[in-house]
């Protein structure tokens, strides 16, 4: 008897741990025997985020970037050699008087079901992204369109000033001139999407529709196949896609750094982003090859302005001066980025000479505080999100030169999700962060500098009128000369007010395994995959 | 029996009420708002207020937060547990997408446990004051002090960087890769966590045998002449099992711990990972969702030990 | 059925011999414990001033440097002493354990006597309650609260401390039942003598050796809770040094494959102290109750 009862619990047991370790062992190993062995064109590639999906309209972040370049494709994006280059659209131009910019597109084109690619997509969309009812995170972007108030308030149902006067013409009309608007389009590269599809979708909270977590149908190289896992998604060749295609399939896959590191050693993913610290490791991968480029984005230290803690610009150049950013770049970030004096640090024509350079200087610190009047009694917090190796590291040492110049720094850790309430309440004295492509256009400023876009981009709330007017006339200016001289006395007030800390430009740092080629290294880390559809596998 | 079953059913039904009702109030009073989140001021241009109380509209985030509980709770009984907000999936798919590879992770590691923790327990309660037994009691001890995410980190160093045999993280090769694949990816998390299980396990094994060891029905029977092979496999071991059962049952919740910080380390795609990125990304759904799992696991688990108990030894009343 | 197997088997009959084999061996590795941990106590009291490093004192210029002259354990990603940091770090840690353990141990003393004492609904509803917790991963709860409330070192005492009181609560529960059957203890109690002397008078005496042993080994349970918090970057926030922050670090390949002096040292320092915690712990167990199992 006792014998049958024990079996029983024993049993129990057994069928408990059995019961589950079955049940998950089906998950993974889908359709088996597909690894490296039989199919030698797949390629893996490292998502350092999870990805949520394929929707163009919602806020950025980098993985989905990174995987629209796979799906979708764009009128214009970032080169390896930062210009804007061709893609659906093959080439463009900007009336002299800045209003309108007509777009001529490929005439080869194909979605992935079939369907033609026409301007007609290219309108749909656009009016997509100016519709704030979908959602979109890019309604502001096209407020200088004709007819986009009209369709913000109700009035219009459409844009005006998106047109398409035929199949292969794009054409965006503007109410006030705008030389630069490129470079809105490039930052993020804005994915165009099929009007035969998504057309059939309720417009109201488009940006959120299920669709765009698994799109039917495509435009880029290599179109979503499946989720294998929640954080994996397979793309396979787009059959219709206007080149011959190197690889039938990759698999994109969320993995940390650190894993991507390890993975990338034992051969099991072809690309990944590389840490500055590891480069050196990267470098000694046999097999492995290091990409790397001089960066588009900044590290850099952001305050309130309204706050009026940090209100003297002699208080700001004073903690330029405390920070031995050279030493930072040098040690925490084994080199691997340039130290710049101002925010739009490209290129050379938009760069002045004679930048005051805020080399490491304790004492002239010190003497800018003293003569600013600062309070040492006065608490400086450096916000940061905890979590980027080379960033808390860089935070740790910038508080503890503070401090040594005579300011009350102290690092105070936020959650990512604390985080956008204190930027939207302008809650912070010296929050660290890192963005942007500035590096095609010195436009590229603007979002975040002008008084007009305080409460978004513009997280400083920095707003200088004498700024304000010269980065509108910098983009309403075509005359090459002109805009130099503009841009040159507006990089000295960005130089000399220090409207943000730019800490430095970390170099972009990529591996890739030597069997994918045609991988080329674009300087806008999120911008990755931008060249997919020449990759392939061979060595 | 039924109608303690019943009761007891019951009751758990009310503290998970109780439960949800508390994590509710706690979630939404955490600091850090998900909408402000998923409407980025970094990226987001254009009217970002008015996005974000359409946003809050659409989530149901605008009504009080009773209606919003009842809302939740009523979509709970109906078998549904919200969209995630980081990927606006539902939580029941994403969860169930987690739960396999976890359930593989914990399920080996159980086994693995049982089977070094068990046999170990019960050789050191019959070599009791031996060295078998001083060596099983530090040893034990040994598993269940050092932390496992630094075991986990040793053995990468060793296994995956030095000896380079096994993968160093994630479930499987990117893209699938097969059976052997899927267990080479399968041998550090799971003999980790797995040996750090059998620590305890060798305590309560070697607890309830030397429990059943001095009871009084051994002697008897050793006394009627029954040899102690067959007394010791007969009586004593399956006695001893009893207890085991029911304290491997009730900690079957606990083994999540130790799966969030080794699924941390390994990249494992399990469900703790998951509440780790929903506590970081403000993901309530999610959250709420695990943590009900849980909830509901625990309760399961209490019910499942005390009702196992009680049918296997007829002497608890019920 | 064969009669040569006559070893005894049952604990009753232990030979003098064994008997003392088993305390010294026991004490043996109790009193090493003790000695480690009186050891570790002292060195992160004393020799932080011994050192005279400042922990949280960067230098860019010296970062990720191997241990040479100066920098004995060699610095870390900002340049800061790595001995420093672990004297610190210990500090932090047996700060978390002790206050944590406190925490648990009085939660139980009180909500156990009180369970003990009144019976019947009370003590059903507590132990219930004290079941749920018990089976609860407190890892993962304990990562909602602190999400909820943020990280920071009180935070962090608190709620590892309310997650330990289930353990001491049974045995103080299980003490004050038995007591309550005593006629002493009743007489006392129709003398109208309150609840909280008769806990206090009579109560207390007899579970503060069971409890000191519970409460040791809470000890080691809280420094395990703190590390892997810390480690999953939810414990203790930086720049105070833990040691389970310092390990933070090592999830990179190349600190974990370069670096070892980034990341050994705290590790083995935390598996040490719990160990030798838990030495002391078992020995004490023994002492309090040579017949005690667990």
């Amino acid at each position: 008897m006792a014998l049958s009862k024990a079996a029983i619990a024993a049993l129990s047991v057994l069928v408990l741990a059995t019961a589950c370790s079955g049940g998950g062992g089906t998950t993974g190993d889908d359709d088996g025997g597909d690894g490296d062995g039989g199919n030698s064109r797949d390629a893996a590639v490292q998502l350092y985020q999870p990805p949520r999906g394929f929707s163009p309209l919602l806020a950025p972040i980098g993985p989905d970037q990174l995987i629209a370049q796979l799906h979708w494709d764009a009128l214009v994006s970032v080169t390896a050699g930062s210009e804007y280059g061709p893609r659906l659209a093959e080439s463009w131009e900007v009336s002299p008087d800045g209003t309108t910019w007509t777009f001529h597109l490929r005439d080869d084109v194909v979605w992935s079901d079939g369907e033609p690619f026409t301007a007609d997509d290219v309108v749909f969309t656009y009016n997509l992204y100016a519709n704030p009812a979908t959602g979109s995170a890019y309604a502001g972007k096209f407020a200088t369109v004709s007819g986009a108030a009209a369709l913000a308030d109700g009035s219009a149902d459409t844009v005006a000033g998106f047109q398409a006067p035929d199949d292969t013409t794009f054409v965006i009309q503007l109410d006030q001139p705008n030389v630069a608007l490129i470079d809105e389009l490039v930052q993020p590269t804005l994915a165009v999407l099929p009007e035969h599809v998504v057309g059939e979708l309720p417009v109201d909270g488009l940006a959120e529709n299920p669709f765009f977590r698994e799109p039917t149908v495509g435009i880029g190289p290599y179109v979503f196949q499946r989720w294998v896992t929640d954080d994996q998604i397979e793309f396979h060749a787009n059959p219709e896609y206007r080149t011959e295609l190197g690889l039938d399939r990759v698999f994109a896959q969320h993995l940390t750094t650190d894993a991507a590191m390890a993975q990338l050693e034992t051969g099991e993913i072809d690309f990944a982003q590389v840490a500055a610290p590891d480069v050196g490791r990267v470098e000694g991968i046999d097999g492995v090859t290091l990409h790397r480029a001089e960066g588009a984005g900044v590290m850099a230290l952001h305050t309130a302005h309204d706050s009026g803690k940090l209100a003297d610009p002699r208080v700001r150049q004073a903690i330029m001066y405390a920070i031995d950013r050279e030493a930072i770049v040098e040690e925490a970030l084994a080199g691997e980025a340039q130290v710049v004096d101002t925010l739009a640090h490209g290129p050379d024509w938009a760069v002045p000479d004679g930048l005051t350079h805020y080399g490491h200087d304790p004492d002239k610190a010190r003497e800018l505080l003293a003569e600013a009047g600062w309070d040492p009694a006065t608490e400086v917090r450096i916000e940061v999100v905890p979590g980027q190796r080379d960033r808390d590291t860089t935070v740790t040492i910038v508080a503890a030169q503070l401090q040594e110049v005579g300011i009350n720094a102290r690092v105070q850790n936020y959650q990512a999700a604390e985080l956008s309430a204190s930027l939207a309440d302008r809650d912070f004295d010296l929050l660290i962060s890192s963005y942007g492509l500035f590096t095609m256009d010195p436009a590229s400023m603007n979002s975040r500098l002008t008084c007009a876009t305080i409460g978004g981009p513009n997280i400083s709330g920095y707003c200088n009128e004498e700024l304000d007017r010269l980065l509108a006339e910098g983009i309403a200016t075509s005359d090459q000369a002109e805009r130099e001289r503009i841009y040159a006395e507006a990089q000295r007030i960005v130089n000399e007010q220090v409207p943000i800390f730019v800490l430095y430009v970390p170099n972009t740092l990529a591996a890739t395994n030597d069997r994918l080629q045609g991988f080329e290294l674009n300087p806008s880390a999120v911008d990755a995959f931008w060249n997919a559809a020449d990759w392939s596998l061979g060595g | 029996m039924v109608a303690y079953v019943v009761r007891r059913l019951l009751v758990s039904a009310v503290v998970l009420v109780g439960i949800s009702m508390l994590l509710f109030t706690l979630l939404q009073l955490m600091p850090g708002d998900p909408v402000e989140m998923m409407i980025d001021p970094m990226s987001f241009s254009g009217d970002r207020a008015a996005a974000i109380a359409r946003r809050r509209e659409q989530l149901g985030l605008d009504a009080s937060l009773p209606i919003q509980y009842v809302r939740w709770a009523g979509e709970f009984l109906q078998g549904n547990l919200g969209f995630s907000y980081s990927t606006s999936r539902p939580v029941a798919e994403v969860m169930v997408e987690r739960l396999g590879p976890t359930v593989r992770l914990m399920g080996t590691a159980l086994v693995i446990g049982l089977l070094a923790g068990i046999p170990v327990g019960i050789l050191a309660a019959l070599r009791r004051n031996t060295l078998v037994d001083y060596g099983a009691a530090a040893l034990s001890l040994v598993a269940i002090s050092v932390p496992s995410f630094f075991v986990a980190l040793l053995g990468i160093y060793v296994f995956g960087l030095k000896l380079d045999w096994l993968p160093t993280g994630g479930m499987n090769s990117v893209g699938g890769g097969g059976l052997v694949d899927s267990l080479r990816h399968l041998v550090l998390p799971a003999g980790i966590l797995g040996l750090a299980l059998a620590g305890p396990y060798v305590r309560y094994a070697r607890a309830a045998m030397l429990e059943v060891l001095g009871q009084d029905f051994l002697t008897t029977a050793r006394s009627k002449g029954l040899s102690r092979r067959r007394v010791v496999g007969r009586h004593a071991l399956h006695n001893a099992l009893i207890p085991l059962v029911t304290v491997v049952a009730i900690q079957i919740p606990v083994l999540f711990a130790g799966a969030v910080v080794v699924e941390q380390v390994f990249a494992w795609p399990g469900m703790g990972r998951l509440a780790l990125e929903a506590v970081l990304a403000r993901d309530y759904p999610i959250l709420l969702g695990f943590v009900m799992a849980i909830a509901v696991l625990v309760l399961l688990c209490n019910l499942l030990a005390d009702v196992a108990y009680a049918v296997i030894d007829p002497r608890i009343r019920l | 059925m064969t009669t040569l197997d006559t070893v005894p088997a049952d604990a009753g009959s232990v030979s003098p011999g064994r008997l003392a084999l088993r305390r010294f061996r026991r004490h043996r590795l109790a009193v090493a414990g003790a000695i480690m941990l009186v050891l570790l106590t002292v060195g992160a009291i004393v020799l932080p001033f011994v050192v005279g490093a400042d922990p949280n004192a960067v230098d860019p210029s010296a970062i990720r440097r191997g241990p040479a002259d100066g920098h004995p354990l060699g610095t870390d990603s900002a340049g800061r002493d790595v001995l420093a940091r672990l004297l610190a770090g210990g500090r932090v840690s047996l700060l978390v354990g002790l206050s944590a353990a406190l925490i648990a141990t009085s939660i139980g003393l009180v909500l156990g006597a009180v369970a003990g004492y009144f019976g019947r609904s009370v003590d059903g509803a507590l132990s219930r309650l004290a079941d749920v917790v018990l089976s609860f991963p407190a890892l993962i709860i304990i990562i909602v609260v602190v999400a909820f409330v943020g990280p920071s070192l009180p935070t962090l005492i608190l709620s590892i401390g309310l997650f330990g009181w289930p353990t001491p609560y049974r045995i103080v529960r299980g003490m004050t039942l038995s007591l309550r059957e005593q006629d002493s203890i009743l007489a006392v109690g129709g003398l109208g003598a309150g609840a909280v002397r008769i806990i206090r008078k009579h109560v207390v005496p007899v579970v503060i050796a069971p409890l000191t042993v519970v409460a040791t080994l809470g000890v080691a349970q809280a420094i395990l809770l703190e590390a892997a918090l810390s480690f999953l970057g939810l414990g203790v926030p930086p720049p105070t040094a833990s040691w389970g922050n310092m390990l933070n670090e090592a999830q990179s390949l190349t600190i974990l494959e370069s670096m070892p002096w980034l990341w050994l040292p705290p590790g083995i320092a935390i598996a040490v102290t719990v160990m030798a915690v838990n030495f002391v712990g078992d020995g004490l167990r023994d002492a309090a109750d040579p017949r005690a199992v667990r």
